[in-house]
């Protein structure tokens, strides 16, 4: 295709998003209306992971070393599991601080029960344990159990599994939702661009007679489909914006208990470049599609247009 | 106006062509239309001349035979070439098919574009395009502002702008006035005797016999009738047209009123051809290639 072509067809395209404006907001529309609800699905995807994050991140494995190893012996011993696989982060515990840490979460109502224990320390050293990836977590215990120097191994397995199990749930439900959600998006898209199709037969029917290529032909409406889909792609991510902070404050007392709703801001660029590709996407395939099954199997030159 | 080199640019050899419903459109047909001739192509409602012309300019292929137009055998032609099979031609259609909100000038335009012409080449062009068919004042003017005939006339500029080897007119002077329609045809002859040849599809028969040029007629899907390559007495084989098939001194190879003519719808072109002396060849009866379901193809 010659340059000159190629400029006048993308300024085509721009045109004729202008000139067909109604159906231009039919699909601007739709295509929006898609990735608001792409967008709702993934931020509350985002907000459930986030929480379960910083649930998991709390829950830890408790490693108490032999009472006979001495402080340097226990130290190694907490080093070497630092290192191991699946280990996000593995804190030294002295039995002091244990003791203390147990004091404190006990508060002050019990503090009388650790008066006799203030001489002589039941706790031995220990190390608080976090995972990296919770699925592998037997295999992970399996190998801490393993480490010299390791008495016993304090872990609360059951939440663990309901956690890794909520996260793997809201992550594949997510992907099908936003998968599902595209493919109707596209559906959609390629059959409004079908029929602003239809209200330019002609124009297609006398560019095919006079002799111009499918490429030629299909450019206008991909630039238009693409045009459109970057449209709705900024106009989604501000109607997103609007919908966060309303429900930030309608929910954000009883979200409070799992912890905080994530700032808007921490994503707002990485949703709107999404949005803008996915817009430009479906929006440019839409019309691929849709002019393509048009010039395979209509729009014939010859017959007289109604 | 006839060709000196008659080469041919248009053959037909051997094509049949039925539809997938089961209509046979076309049986049979053979035909050279020589470069710079301009031939009537007539025939009753259902005859084939559709699918005639939607040959030529491939949007159908055929179930057997072989066409060549120009450069192109059209069995051989891929998807991509169509395009290119199409330059080489300008399309005039019945219902003029002018984009309603592009200007006179736009709407010419728009088939150079089309092509990748560049803006003082479109602009340089256009204008002689509209010179030719006497509608360069009008060239701000928008579709619904002008005449049918004037229509008529930005739709032949429009088929004329890139130069083509051959126009394909398809019952241009159909949605015209009778006046108006003389003039088409006058244009179209004009342009004809620049060297571009004509192939025009028509049912006004006082048309084709005024202009007395090559006429090919159609019925039941096959070439009843064809006054091209009568013998003059002098003996020198030259493509004659309808004008001296009836007034000149024409030997006929066959014996016009011999041959019954067609029955039905073709009566008038039948009683046309044997008027004009044409040679009739006898329609074979086609199965089920009823009127009604070719013309809707």
């Amino acid at each position: 295709m010659k340059l000159r072509s190629f400029n006048y067809l993308i300024g085509e395209g721009f045109k004729n998003v202008w000139s067909h404006r109604l159906m231009s907001v039919a699909s601007a529309g739709v295509l929006m209306a898609c990735m608001l609800m792409i967008g709702i699905v993934w931020s509350i995807s985002l907000n459930i992971t986030n929480a379960v994050d910083m649930v998991e991140d709390q829950n830890v494995v408790l490693a108490f070393f032999d009472d006979d190893l001495s402080r340097e012996e226990a130290k190694a011993a907490a080093d070497k599991i630092a290192g191991m696989d699946n280990i996000k982060a593995c804190e030294f515990i002295t039995r002091e601080e244990g003791l203390e840490r147990q004091k404190t979460a006990m508060g002050d109502e019990y503090a009388p029960l650790f008066d006799w224990v203030s001489d002589e320390n039941p706790l031995p050293d220990s190390c608080q344990i976090t995972l990296d990836d919770l699925g592998r977590f037997d295999q992970t215990l399996l190998a801490l159990r393993s480490v010299k120097g390791v008495a016993t191994i304090r872990q609360q397995r059951d939440v663990v599994n309901k956690l890794s199990a909520i996260r793997s749930i809201i992550n594949v439900v997510g992907v099908w939702v936003i998968a599902l959600l595209l493919v109707i998006a596209l559906v959609i898209v390629a059959n409004t661009i079908r029929i602003t199709m239809y209200t330019r037969k002609l124009e297609i029917n006398i560019m095919k007679a006079v002799g111009a290529t499918d490429a030629f032909i299909r450019m206008p409406f991909v630039i238009e489909g693409m045009l459109l889909g970057i449209i709705a792609g900024v106009a989604s991510t501000g109607l997103l914006y609007l919908l966060y902070k309303l429900a930030e404050r309608t929910f954000a007392r009883s979200f409070s208990t799992l912890g905080s709703f994530v700032p808007f801001s921490s994503f707002a660029f990485q949703l709107l470049g999404a949005f803008v590709v996915i817009g430009a996407v479906i929006g440019s395939l839409g019309s691929v599609i849709s002019i393509g099954k048009y010039l395979r199997h209509e729009g014939s030159e010859f017959n007289a247009i109604t | 106006m006839t060709s000196d080199t008659a080469a041919p640019l248009i053959e037909f050899r051997g094509v049949y062509k039925a539809y997938d419903n089961g209509t046979k459109a076309l049986t049979d047909v053979n035909l050279k239309i020589n470069k710079g001739e301009f031939v009537f192509v007539v025939g009753a409602s259902g005859a084939g001349k559709s699918t005639f012309i939607k040959l030529i300019i491939h949007e159908e292929k055929p179930n057997a035979g072989e066409i060549i137009v120009g450069d192109y055998k059209l069995s051989r032609l891929r998807r991509r070439q169509v395009p290119k099979l199409r330059r080489t031609m300008g399309i005039v259609f019945q219902d003029f098919r002018l984009i309603r909100n592009m200007t006179v000038f736009e709407n010419v335009a728009f088939a150079m574009r089309v092509v990748g012409a560049s803006k003082k080449d479109i602009r340089k062009r256009v204008f002689y395009a509209l010179n030719i068919v006497g509608l360069n004042e009008k060239a701000r003017n928008y579709p619904d502002e002008l005449s049918g005939g004037e229509q008529q006339r930005v739709a032949l500029a429009r088929a004329l702008v890139n130069n083509p080897s051959m126009i394909i007119a398809d019952e241009p002077t159909g949605n015209v006035d009778p006046t108006m329609s003389y003039e088409i045809v006058d244009l179209l002859t004009e342009i004809n005797k620049r060297g571009t040849t004509v192939i025009m599809v028509t049912h006004e028969h006082q048309l084709v016999r005024d202009f007395g040029h090559r006429v090919v007629m159609i019925e039941n899907g096959m070439i009843v009738a064809d006054n091209a390559g009568f013998a003059r007495e002098d003996g020198e084989k030259a493509p004659i047209t309808l004008e001296t098939a009836v007034f000149d001194d024409v030997k006929n190879t066959a014996d016009a009123e011999s041959v019954p003519a067609p029955a039905g719808q073709a009566d008038d072109e039948a009683a046309l051809a044997i008027d004009s002396g044409f040679v009739l060849t006898e329609p074979q009866p086609t199965k089920e290639a009823s009127d009604d379901e070719t013309e809707e193809l």
